[in-house]
């Protein structure tokens, strides 16, 4: 079953009915209800008389154009940042994560599709014309998964051949799911970084429904590797529990007995962190979930994470054992203060160099 | 009369003879003239998530659809208009005890939702455990029970067997109450044993430094910032000079070193 198959109804946009993509994608999605609408408060207003409205807006798809499609990744103020883009063709997501902030951000916003893709080309067209000294990231992986729906939609390759022969930029999909088929019908990209979500299997069972397996990510980015795609890896978000340390350490240990070291770009790592509104309708949602009853701080930038100490401390740990395969001088830190880059760096550092991938950010 | 006694009252006193009235000729039903009386008197004055609770459990009991409630009453209460609010209003209005105090303390949603998620005796106990203390405080101990009872798998009578909460153990069983600020610290420290732990440590060190009297040390509780910020009251520049003379005195105190040891997160 793909994940699309969850949909119970199509909605389509007026103003968008004669949009490029919307046969492409309705003649995929066939025998499914679908409803001309004005807007997409008309479908917000459905979805708020679920007793799930974020379960229910996951079973819709909004149809529509996107006026815009490029932005800075907004990080969080007072975090070292890395310079990232952000490329949103889709909004929201068929998976179902307890600690997405997509639960609040979206608000009610069906999974929404943008059937005018051919505008994105012209955006990143201009894009790519202004003048860069540095490496640019951009990815679609911000608010929605980036390969969840690629079987629906196709917008990897589409973007696989927009940025091809673009040397200067390195394009990140970003994914929990498995699904690489498209991606693998056509020749490597150089500049395209496949890249992984990786989690403990049992934090992947209790915390990630509806995304592939860890097994079926790996195996999805050791035929990526043989292909001759380039990976990245996101220890994102890391959770401790009792015994984290050990799963954490299996992961790594299968990690790097799968994957050729030199087919990975980067790894991030990211502890759990959350805005304050969250956790009440993730509690509502994953009643069975205990990630939010943890100690927590409220940070700089008002958002909640694991005591620095203890941050560090996790920091460290992984650090280590990824350090054990010589790819520590790949990793980077996501929305992390200057204080805990400054420990983490000194540790990396210290560890083995090899010469890898050059982050924008290196000296 | 469906809406206006209060009008007619404060007209009679200030001896106005007529009044403007506007005349329904219909007949109106027990739910419209429910809905114009509420939304007269929700011009008035704020109203609390209790009242609100109940207004709408109200126009539900009238007949009023959840699609109508979600959709139109809930944006004039100023609530999210989305059914898992409606759930919770109803929910809230049916509480056998406590929804006075409820509206005593002008609760917000938030502390309601996560209030109703504890079993109906808990609630009893927990209402009467947390009566006297004030509204932020009512927020933040509801919050801190719901965070503890669920990270430790207990329920709130075995939470209550922690040692420093016994005596609020003891007063449920006899019916007396008590609470005070005491219950925040204990429940506090239970709950951010970490934090607890390192900011009671840079306490007693910066004690040990013994600063001269009008310099004192700050620091980011968080611990997320880990700079020490030096303050000192000084009416001259002798006197800053003494100051700052004790100080780089006290620098060979190892205390200095394990201050910034603990901020930095060394050795610990
Ligand atoms: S895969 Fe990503 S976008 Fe989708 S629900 Fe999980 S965290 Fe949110």
């Amino acid at each position: 079953m793909t994940v699309f198959q969850q949909v119970k109804k199509i909605y389509l946009d007026r103003k968008a009915e004669n949009s490029g993509q919307v046969n492409n994608l309705l003649k995929k999605l066939p025998n499914l209800p679908v409803e001309v609408v004005e807007e997409v408060k008309d479908i917000q207003q459905e979805i708020r008389l679920a007793s799930d409205p974020v379960g229910e807006s996951k079973q819709l798809i909004f149809l529509t154009e996107q006026k815009s499609f490029i932005r800075p990744c907004p990080c969080t103020s007072g975090c070292f940042g890395c310079g990232y883009w952000t490329l949103d063709l889709d909004l929201n997501c068929p998976f179902d994560c307890s600690y997405c902030i997509l639960q609040k951000y979206l608000e009610g916003q069906p999974i929404t599709l943008a059937t005018n893709r051919e505008h994105l080309r012209k955006e990143l067209e201009q894009f790519f014309a202004r003048e860069r000294t540095e490496v640019i990231r951009i990815g679609t992986g911000e608010l929605a998964d980036s390969l969840a729906l690629e079987e629906l939609t196709g917008n990897a390759i589409f973007l696989a051949d927009i940025f091809r022969n673009r040397p200067g930029y390195l394009l990140e999909l970003k994914s929990k799911a498995a699904s690489i088929q498209t991606l693998m019908s056509i020749t490597p990209v150089p500049n395209l970084i496949l890249s992984w979500s990786l989690n403990p299997e049992s934090v992947i069972r209790s915390e990630e429904k509806g995304t592939a397996s860890l097994e079926e990510r790996f195996q999805s980015a050791v035929a990526a590797a043989k292909h001759g795609y380039r990976l990245g890896f996101h220890f994102d978000p890391i959770i401790h529990y009792p015994g984290w340390e050990e799963d954490y350490q299996s992961v790594v240990l299968r990690l790097f007995k799968l994957i050729p070291e030199e087919a990975i770009s980067w790894i991030s790592l990211g502890t759990l962190r959350f805005p304050p509104d969250l956790p009440l309708v993730a509690r509502r949602r994953f009643p069975k979930s205990s990630i939010y009853e943890h100690e927590f701080v409220r940070s700089w930038d008002g958002k909640f994470r694991y005591p620095r100490p203890l941050r560090l401390r996790m920091y460290e740990s992984i650090v280590e054992m990824i350090s054990q395969f010589g790819s520590d001088k790949k990793i980077y830190l996501c929305m992390e203060s200057p204080e805990v880059w400054e420990v983490i760096t000194r540790k990396i550092k210290k560890g083995r160099h090899l010469n890898t991938f050059p982050f924008p950010w290196e000296n | 009369m469906v809406s206006g006694w209060r009008r007619i009252e404060a007209a009679k006193i200030c001896g106005l003879k007529e009044l403007p009235a506007l005349e329904i000729k219909e007949a109106l039903s027990d739910l419209e003239v429910m809905k114009v009386t509420f939304f007269d008197n929700y011009g008035q004055r704020r109203f609390s998530i209790a009242e609100k609770a109940l207004a709408v459990k109200r126009l539900s009991d009238f007949g009023l659809s959840s699609e109508e409630i979600i959709a139109r009453i809930l944006p004039l209460l100023e609530l999210p208009p989305e059914r898992p609010t409606l759930d919770i209003l109803l929910k809230l209005s049916k509480l056998p005890v406590g929804l006075e105090k409820i509206h005593q303390k002008d609760w917000k949603l938030s502390t309601v939702e996560l209030f109703l998620n504890f079993p109906d005796q808990e609630q009893l106990w927990l209402l009467r455990l947390i009566e006297n203390l004030t509204h932020n405080q009512q927020k933040e101990a509801i919050e801190l029970f719901y965070c503890l009872k669920k990270r430790k798998k207990k329920s709130l009578r075995k939470l209550l067997e922690k040692p420093g909460l016994e005596s609020y153990q003891k007063a449920f069983k006899n019916n007396r109450l008590l609470a005070d600020d005491q219950l925040l610290s204990i429940l506090r420290k239970e709950a951010y044993p970490q934090m607890f732990r390192l900011n009671e440590l840079i306490g007693q060190t910066i004690k040990q430094l013994r600063l001269p009297e009008k310099v004192s040390l700050d620091y980011d509780r968080t611990l997320e910032k880990t700079h020490l910020k030096l303050m000192a009251e000084v009416r001259s520049v002798f006197e800053l000079e003494t100051y700052l003379n004790q100080l780089v005195k006290s620098f060979n105190d190892e205390n200095w070193a394990k201050l910034f040891d603990i901020l930095n997160n060394q050795g610990q």
